[in-house]
């Protein structure tokens, strides 16, 4: 399931954003064109991809957003939007008239959500966030990313509730850029974050919530008895992977996931088709796997690595690493 | 020699003219097309097709499904709102139609693009005023070589489906205009060869009973043996290699410096690449 970014623009400033630089690159396309969207979407089709996620920046900045969106439900594409939920009225309440009746199941849009304590916003982009919520709440799925360990999901469970959102928050952790200055759980954090999740647990089970693991999570952060309460908040399916994701920009470059996003970028047109690109990056990340096994010392040999129950965390922290040392690596690690 | 077919107005003077005849019948409005195609019926044309000359975008037309079995060519200035043109499209879908769009704009390339990845049939309406040469040469390897299927782009799919390096071809007739095939006439017993002509009154008179007795041979054996003027002159259109496909149609704007001469040769380059893979597949036998 590629993801299109429409933009880079985007109307917030979180601190754990994986694409702030970008954001201020003035010499790249602003936006996708039409005709590289009908590539993509050929480029997917023929790969029998038949879901797409689009993402930003914010993808509804995009002035042809839902004109771009229609043309790919069209396609046949079931669609999943990345949005801060902060849009214009006029904007919000032609998105809601065009896509009513949509069905949610081919249509659904994923808010990330900030803390209005811990990460404060102006109280325009709130009553904006909520506007989004009121109308479009009903195929929205709730977004958290944990930038430091002493996070709070109280909100959360809240607004699911307030808004009859889907009653499942995907849960992303958040990983070093390297090349940027984003805020980031290090590795030594992790257990601290598993910790604190599972204090959540109760609340979770009272209110029916479950949770969705993004990338990057270690399986080995986690002891038996956090595991064992977790998994029915997961439905059992817990995921420790790290592989990619394949995100195609606005200026038609693609990158294994958005941590990786500074490292090896390629152009779009360099491949015959996405299971190019996607072996492509996966022979990167296997290549970088064998210097930096994981972001623990203990993954190297690990039990749970080779038997693929686990990635090893993000790759993130292993390029990270390749660009701070003095060069003694295989070459193809290096950007 | 054929008899051509006629492209002519919908006009109560007309249509007794045209009679029995195969006929492409121009319409001005989409409310004109049911009643067109009822008198083509009534006089017994074998209608090629209604041309629809619409002012307004392909997205405010309000299709009807019961113009299905009509076979229509819809020139249109844009593709409009997609927005408004997505609730239009399961209909199109049904309907036998070409929608020509004009170069007028850089949006054309990608309104074109956008309606072939859909499935819906169209056709460039090359304007002389803005023509990007590479955007057309995108929009031609799109429709050449694109790796998922979608519908047809002309006159690319003309081309390919029809270049021999043996014959020449004319792609106007895409447009209703290649006068070895189509014949513009009016109400007044007026004949031209091209609808430039037409427009310009540089007209002969035609008795579409018996079109070969008076000066339609002659005009379409001088039409036949202007190509050679091309050649007279060591500049021009004369060496380039693109020629045996666009026929001098762009000499014009060659004087300008447009890069026509590139693109047609790319596209005789595709061409010649396409008829390549299909000849070299092999067909599976059939029980």
């Amino acid at each position: 399931m590629p993801n299109i970014l429409l933009t880079y623009s985007c109307v917030r400033n979180c601190p754990y954003c994986f694409a702030s630089d970008e954001k201020n690159k003035s010499s790249k396309p602003k936006f996708l064109s039409w005709n590289n969207l009908v590539y993509i979407a050929d480029l997917c089709s023929a790969a029998g991809e038949r879901k797409i996620q689009l993402l930003g920046g914010e993808p509804t900045l995009h002035p042809d957003f839902l004109d771009m969106t229609i043309y790919l439900l069209e396609r046949g594409f079931d669609i999943t939007v990345f949005t801060s939920g902060i849009l214009k009225n006029k904007a919000l309440a032609d998105i809601s008239s065009a896509l009513a009746n949509t069905p949610a199941n081919r249509l659904t849009f994923n808010c990330n959500l900030n803390d209005p304590e811990q990460t404060p916003s102006p109280m325009a982009e709130q009553e904006s966030v909520r506007s989004f919520l009121s109308q479009l709440g009903y195929r929205t799925t709730p977004g958290f990313n944990i930038y430091r360990t002493d996070f709070k999901l109280e909100f959360l469970f809240q607004t699911i509730s307030e808004f009859g959102m889907f009653r499942m928050i995907r849960l992303g952790l958040t990983h070093p850029v390297p090349g940027s200055s984003n805020s980031y759980i290090s590795p030594g954090e992790i257990p601290g974050v598993y910790s604190r999740l599972c204090s959540y647990v109760p609340y979770m089970e009272r209110f029916k919530i479950r949770l969705r693991f993004d990338c990057g999570f270690p399986y080995c952060g986690l002891d038996k008895d956090q595991l064992s309460s977790l998994y029915p908040i997961v439905n059992g399916a817990f995921h420790f992977n790290c592989a990619p994701i394949i995100d195609i920009g606005p200026d038609m470059t693609v990158w294994s996931c958005f941590p990786l996003r500074n490292y090896q970028r390629r152009s779009i047109f360099d491949f015959d088709s996405l299971d190019q690109i996607k072996d492509h990056f996966r022979k990167l990340h296997d290549i970088i796997r064998v210097e930096e096994a994981g972001i623990y010392e203990e993954c190297d040999g690990c039990v749970w690595r080779e038997d693929k129950l686990c990635s090893g965390g993000c790759l993130g922290h292993g390029v990270k690493k390749f660009r701070e040392e003095y060069p003694l690596r295989m070459r193809e690690v290096y950007p | 020699m054929r008899e051509p077919v006629y492209v002519c107005r919908f006009d109560p003077n007309v249509m007794p003219r045209i009679r029995d005849k195969a006929a492409a019948i121009r319409v001005d409005r989409c409310e004109d097309i049911i009643e067109a195609a009822l008198a083509a019926n009534q006089y017994n044309v074998r209608l090629r097709c209604l041309l629809v000359d619409s002012e307004i975008p392909l997205a405010n037309i309000p299709f009807r499904e019961d113009w299905s079995k009509i076979p229509l060519a819809v020139y249109v200035p844009s593709l409009g709102r997609f927005r408004r043109f997505a609730d239009q499209i399961e209909i199109l879908r049904h309907l036998n139609i070409r929608v020509y769009i004009p170069t007028s704009s850089i949006e054309s390339y990608a309104h074109l693009r956008i309606l072939s990845s859909l499935g819906i049939n169209t056709a460039i309406v090359f304007d002389d005023g803005y023509l990007d040469w590479e955007e057309l040469n995108d929009l031609m390897i799109y429709s050449v070589f694109g790796f998922v299927g979608h519908s047809p782009i002309e006159p690319f799919a003309f081309i390919i489906r029809n270049y021999k390096i043996t014959e020449a071809l004319n792609f106007a007739g895409v447009y209703f205009d290649d006068p070895a095939t189509f014949l513009h006439i009016d109400g007044n017993g007026n004949a031209a060869l091209t609808r430039r002509k037409f427009l310009d009154n540089d007209v002969f008179p035609l008795d579409p009973d018996n079109p070969f007795a008076g000066v339609y041979t002659r005009e379409l054996r001088k039409y036949r043996a202007a190509h050679k003027e091309f050649f007279l002159k060591e500049e021009g259109c004369a060496y380039c290699p693109g020629w045996r496909i666009c026929l001098g149609k762009f000499s014009h704007l060659k004087e300008k410096g447009a890069r026509c001469g590139e693109f047609f040769s790319d596209l005789l380059d595709a061409v010649e690449r396409y008829q390549e893979i299909q000849s070299s597949k092999v067909e599976q036998w059939q029980p």
